[in-house]
């Protein structure tokens, strides 16, 4: 079961409805797939952190193709300009009740042009972990997000900017299972994510809106090398939206400041 | 570093990283940004002549020669439609010699018409204009709004015939202005900024609207009126411009992004609309959500201007920029003329398109090869 679940999810959320009906539909969807790209998914197992443990490391956000394609128009997509792009994430173990793990983490990147875009962004999470069972997790997330991206969309020699707030919660559960080398924690979630973007277009001053609240699933396996090198790979999936994989690689220090 | 918390595995750890690493490759990446799903127009039949809504007036009726360029909404629980008609004035075939003027028929399901009599001449709701004015010899396509306790009505005049002598072509259409307290007898007014007292100025030499002015379709946004109006240049191709005014009564051209200042150009060669784009019909759906229905040309006519004609579409987020949306029809157009012996097979002109309820209705006239004019009606889920 535990095998079979996310790619379950993952299916299900790919063969999502095309409910677009008209080139707003088709503009605002744009809005909303890339500002899902920058929401601060988990890309971790529910609370993995003791108290005095801590993640440093890179996300690597996957981007799959994206169709810019509106109306009788094309614009220029995230997809058309990289496939991937890093995010700098912070993660620390916070002290918490017996039996419980909380954790609160960040992201952010500074505003550098690269190949004519920029993105902005920061980000917030903080979560709680139940260990019911030893190896068992089950935790409650919270996180936003806000990013202000700059790139030519409706035309290669302006800069259009998108400004995204994401806001969101989810549920997870993972098991962690050890081995000689270290520990590996499969998890799965589920989430809502309310997502807000303004589309602006340079060359008349024109701002498209869109407002959306999305259900969000995510699954992947959290890999602890007992040199504290931490890997993760989750996918994430949006249902009719946007499916996709992030991976993580972080310094897991553990200053032991709590049991 | 030891790894905390260290408790007996329970089963294999690489069966559970197979498992995930099989999730990660199996599921799909993908970025949904769907398909368009343009509206399905299907047409209704009418119980008049080829499948058309109101069948000819009687003799000597304002409308004895034909109905068309038509204007249909909503007025409550009564249907109105609004229209122009040819009597059979002059020697001219057709509707080409005939004095035009304005109609009304109601309905209470928008299919089965009934003409409301009208004190002008014929039956008519607002006869040509008295001599020496804008509008003294057609007085047709109204385009009525109901704004609060006023009806105003915006039309097209001329002080020619339309095609009579042949060749010889109405080229002094003006945009007329009429108000009404039940929408049914009007009051014309002669005081606007255009020439004699029409509503809208001509645009200089080289302007897009530098020949004539006509087929409007207002829309009041917010505190703002919007005039979607057809521009005819003096090499006599339509196309649609916009103006806006504060009070519905004085008006201020905005230009288009398109050449000329045009907000909906013709289309390129081979295209449904390549010698004409024109009488627009506007619906704000929501907001950032405008629709355009227009009419569209393949060819030039014989003696210039528009012929034939097909029903295109547009789309715009502000009401101001547009773009053309391909649709179902054979060409890309969103409603085709129809099979031969139906009213509308030569051509199809003055869409008027209304969203009732769940569905969207558009009234339009069409032409079939005997140049005979009637009004019809499509309909699209919404």
């Amino acid at each position: 079961m535990t095998a079979r679940l996310p790619i379950l999810l993952s299916l299900a959320a790919a063969a999502g409805p095309a409910m677009a009906q008209t080139m707003l539909d088709q503009e605002q969807r744009l809005i909303e797939v890339h500002s899902l790209l920058v929401a601060l998914s988990p890309v971790g197992a529910p609370a993995p952190y003791r108290a005095g443990e801590a993640s440093l490391g890179l996300e690597v956000v996957t981007i799959p193709t994206i169709d810019g394609t509106t109306g009788g128009k094309r614009q220029i997509t995230a997809s058309d300009r990289t496939r991937v792009f890093p995010r700098p994430r912070l993660a620390i173990g916070l002290p918490a009740p017996e039996g419980f793990r909380a954790f609160a983490g960040l992201a952010y990147i500074p505003p550098l042009e690269i190949r004519g875009v920029s993105s902005h962004l920061g980000g917030l999470e903080a979560g709680i972990a139940w260990l019911p069972a030893p190896g068992l997790a089950l935790g409650a997330r919270g996180h936003l997000a806000y990013a202000e991206s700059r790139s030519p969309v409706t035309d290669p020699a302006t800069r259009d900017t998108l400004r995204t707030f994401d806001l969101g919660a989810d549920l997870a559960a993972g098991y962690r299972v050890e081995h000689a080398l270290g520990s590996a924690t499969p998890y799965a979630g589920i989430g809502v994510m309310r997502v807000a973007g303004d589309f602006r277009v340079s060359s008349d001053g024109e701002v498209l809106r869109s407002r959306t609240t999305e259900l969000a699933l995510h699954a992947g396996v959290r890999l602890l090398a007992r040199q504290r090198v931490e890997l993760v790979a989750e996918l994430e999936a949006v249902p009719g939206r946007l499916v996709h994989p992030s991976f993580r690689i972080a310094w897991a220090p553990d200053w032991g400041m709590g049991p | 570093m030891s790894i905390p918390d260290v408790m007996p595995p329970t089963s294999p750890p690489s069966r559970l990283l197979l498992a995930a690493a099989a999730a990660l490759l199996l599921g799909r990446c993908s970025a949904d940004t769907a398909d368009l799903r343009p509206l399905r127009w299907e047409k209704v039949p009418g119980a008049g002549p080829g499948g058309s809504l109101l069948g000819l007036g009687s003799a000597g009726s304002f409308d004895e020669r034909g109905n068309f360029t038509v204007r249909a909404f909503k007025d409550g629980a009564t249907y109105r439609l609004y229209y122009g008609g040819a009597d059979t004035s002059g020697a001219c075939a057709g509707i080409n010699s005939a004095h035009w003027r304005v109609g009304l028929a109601e309905s209470s399901d928008g299919v089965a018409w009934t003409r409301v009599a009208g004190t002008e001449t014929g039956g008519a709701i607002l006869d040509i204009g008295t001599p020496g004015h804008f509008d003294d010899y057609l007085t047709y396509r109204p385009f009525v709004l109901r704004d609060g306790a006023v009806y105003r009505m915006w039309y097209n005049g001329s002080r020619k015939p339309f095609n009579c002598p042949a060749g010889t072509l109405a080229d002094d259409r003006r945009i007329g202005y009429a108000e009404s307290a039940d929408g049914v007898h009007w009051t014309r007014l002669y005081d606007g900024d255009g020439p004699g007292g029409s509503v809208l100025p001509l645009g200089g030499p080289g302007a897009i609207d530098a020949q004539q002015v006509g087929y409007v379709w207002v829309l009041k946004d917010g505190p703002e009126y919007r005039m979607y109006y057809s521009a005819n240049d003096a090499g006599n191709t339509w196309r649609v411009a916009l103006a806006v005014s504060a009070d519905a009564r004085h008006w201020t051209k905005v230009p288009g992004k398109l050449a000329g200042g045009a907000i909906l150009e013709t289309g390129t060669a081979g295209s449904f609309d390549v010698a004409c784009a024109y009488q627009p019909s506007v619906v704000k759906e929501r907001d950032q959500l405008y629709r355009m229905w227009y009419r569209g040309c393949q060819a030039p006519g014989p003696f210039g201007g528009p012929s034939r004609g097909v029903i295109g579409y547009a789309e715009s987020n502000d009401g101001v920029t547009w773009v053309k949306i391909r649709q179902p029809g054979p060409g890309g157009e969103a409603l085709s003329t129809g099979a031969t012996g139906q009213f509308d097979s030569g051509g199809l002109t003055t869409p008027s398109v209304f969203l009732d309820g769940d569905t969207w209705a558009m009234y339009y006239a069409g032409f079939d090869g005997g140049g005979q004019f009637l009004a019809g009606l499509a309909r699209a889920a919404r």
